[in-house]
């Protein structure tokens, strides 16, 4: 029996069988062959290219219909790489000339790309690396003839346990047996975490060295809510989780009443509940679970699923397509966020020191203006599809903001000038997420039409915690005093200046957080959709005056240890099954 | 991704290069070769062909990337 913590990206207990993904690199030894085998070494490469290119063409067209055609497009690049002549001719001519096997052909070759890759000032380009070991891994397999481990057609439930999970598996898996993953790297946003949250499977990123401690077929516990990992648990541990996971269940049923029942206290204040996306395809989930609409929408997957920067076009389109969904609720688009921890760091040449503090978000949006109206048009011209609002992130002095809204008021100008419609009366909002906003929001309260605070930023950035570092992840605590104070500022700042603040940060989906938000005088959360229920349970159980007394509890002590056993206990009282 | 693609419907050989002087020039049918031309928005291309189709391959590319201009 072995606990390990790690980073909870995505909630749920799941008690499962593991399968290991074979990260580590297949070794291939020099071998050499005789001439009269150079054909037929010739002719396995060519089968193999061939086989994976059927492969690769069949899990295009399967992601393109189970997700979007987007994710889909990430294969394009892997099928251009093998039908590439810059791949085919220097693998034939090192069998045929060097005499050396298939296999070690293909990986020579396919080496040489990826260095040369991992050479590019350009950091889109450098992280194609990933892809180019996914194409080396799906040829040589088909060389060697292992099938590669198809987690498409499990006949079992199980977790997925692997260093960091590829593109190509994740899209490829089956989505009626895997329960949860694990892996040892990854943070927040990483991809595992992202489809995870998605599919609505628990998932604990940042475990180390989790591969090397467990082997396919051992019991594992994966708990999501807690960041916990437990290899071959012991029958106390089992019967604990079994207790809870049955417990669950129950909870669930009972939450799936709650989603047509409006979110009120029982005094008669009404709470939007609303819920947090990735991906146009998602608001029908959050709909489902009662979401009022959209509180924060990323639209950073347009950047990481295609080769290319979007076009105006297709910003557009995925706009359009959320929209349609929403039938009329509103929507929260964030302008692009990418830099730090996402996905890519794009057309960034020298490799930041420090990129949390550094050339993020609407910093990176205000040096790349031409890219930050693309944005900002196909936004406006999706005003006239339903109720869109604007919402620039990591604002930090009102100098970027006033920037900000007046490059939007370019855009404007210039969508007048072309006779495209557009809604000019849009609510523009900020995000609260780095201490000096937070500080000043009263300034900053007079200049936008709503404040929406990032929890997790705030929290990194007051404490000076990277949550992904597990060596000091533990000090990451949303309950500290300091962060509260925070908060509860940010909150007054906007009803003094009667304009509307919500959370779009973890925390607003934490039961635990609830009351104390609630007591805070918040009236929009915004969360990852399987937490609404919980939430909508609390707030449907409680009085807006008792959440008040709660605040101001918690608002008098001094450390995040009070205000955690505090809040745990005052939750207790009213959902004692989920604690 | 594209012009990979389109390239690889004519019969001709397509060679790109970015009239930088550079001795540098990229097989206008492998992905790989072109995206080491890290040919970045505002690098001057020229594309070269030759075979039977050779005058249509560089009209037809030349006109794609013109597209691509159209689009800022």
């Amino acid at each position: 029996m072995e606990i390990k913590k790690g980073i909870g990206v995505s909630p749920g207990v799941v008690i499962s069988t593991a399968i290991v993904l074979d990260a580590e690199d297949l070794a291939i030894p020099r071998r050499h062959i005789e001439p009269q085998q150079v054909d037929q070494e010739i002719k396995r490469f060519q089968d193999a290219l061939d086989k994976s290119l059927v492969e690769l063409n069949d899990l295009r067209a399967a992601v393109t219909v189970k997700y979007s055609k987007e994710i889909g497009g990430i294969f394009d690049f892997h099928i251009g790489i093998l039908k590439d002549p810059s791949l085919f001719e220097p693998v034939v001519s090192a069998i045929r000339n060097q005499k050396v096997t298939a296999e070690y052909a293909v990986s020579v070759v396919l080496r040489r790309f990826a260095s040369n890759f991992q050479a590019m000032s350009d950091r889109y380009l450098a992280d194609r690396v990933k892809d180019i070991y996914d194409i080396e891994r799906r040829i040589l397999h088909n060389v060697i003839g292992l099938k590669q481990e198809s987690l498409g057609q499990l006949t079992y439930d199980a977790v997925v346990i692997a260093r960091d999970l590829l593109p190509s598996q994740t899209a490829a898996l089956d989505r009626t047996h895997i329960k949860g993953f694990a892996t040892d790297v990854g943070g927040r946003t990483s991809h595992t975490a992202i489809v995870a949250r998605a599919l609505g499977i628990p998932a604990v990123v940042g475990l180390g060295n989790l591969t090397a401690e467990v082997s396919s077929g051992d019991t594992i516990i994966i708990d999501g809510n807690r960041g916990v990992v437990i290899i071959n648990p012991d029958d106390d541990q089992l019967v604990e989780h079994r207790e809870y996971e049955r417990k669950r269940e129950a909870i669930e049923i009972e939450l799936k009443e709650l989603q047509n029942l409006p979110a009120v206290t029982k005094d008669g204040h009404v709470i939007s509940l609303q819920a947090n996306i990735e991906f146009p395809e998602e608001v029908n989930d959050a709909v489902a679970r009662g979401a009022a609409g959209i509180g924060l929408y990323r639209t950073e997957f347009l950047y990481m699923a295609s080769a290319s920067e979007p076009t105006e076009e297709d910003h557009y389109r995925a706009h359009a397509d959320a929209l349609k969904r929403l039938d009329g609720r509103p929507l929260v688009i964030r302008t692009l966020d990418l830099g730090a921890d996402k996905y890519t760091q794009a057309k960034q040449v020298v490799p930041e020191r420090n990129p949390f503090l550094g050339d993020r978000s609407i910093r990176m949006c205000l040096h790349n203006i031409p890219m930050f109206k693309r944005q900002l048009r196909a936004i406006m011209r999706a005003t006239v599809l339903g109720d869109v609002r604007i919402m620039f992130p990591m604002i930090s002095t009102l100098m970027e903001l006033r920037q900000a809204k007046m490059i939007l008021n370019d855009v404007v100008e210039e969508l007048e000038d072309e006779g495209l419609p557009f809604r000019r009366d849009i609510p523009v909002g900020m995000m609260i997420e780095v201490p000096s906003a937070a500080l000043m929001a009263n300034q900053f309260a007079r200049e936008v039409n709503f404040f929406s605070i990032g929890t997790n930023d705030l929290v990194q950035y007051t404490l000076a915690v990277d949550r992904t570092n597990e060596k000091v992840a533990g000090l990451f605590c949303p309950a500290h005093p300091a962060v509260l104070t925070l908060l509860r500022d940010v909150i007054r700042a906007g009803h003094r200046n009667s304009i509307s603040v919500s959370v779009c940060g973890e925390m607003a989906g934490e039961p635990l957080y609830t009351l104390l938000l609630l007591g805070l005088g918040l009236t929009i959360f915004s969360m990852n959709s399987p937490d609404i229920g919980e939430v909508k349970k609390i707030i449907r159980s409680t009085t807006l005056e008792h959440a008040r007394q709660v605040a101001r509890r918690v608002m008098s002590f001094d450390s995040e240890r009070q205000v955690l056993h505090f809040l745990r206990e005052e939750t207790r009282k009213i959902i004692p099954e989920v604690f | 991704m594209q012009f990979v693609d389109l390239a690889n419907r004519f019969q001709s050989q397509v060679r790109v290069d970015t009239c930088s002087g550079e001795p540098v020039q990229a097989d206008g049918k492998s992905v790989m070769q072109m995206i080491m031309l890290v040919a970045i928005e505002g690098t001057k291309l020229r594309i070269t062909a030759e075979g039977g189709d050779a005058q249509a391959a560089v009209d037809t590319l030349a006109g794609l990337v013109e597209s691509w201009l159209g689009d800022d």
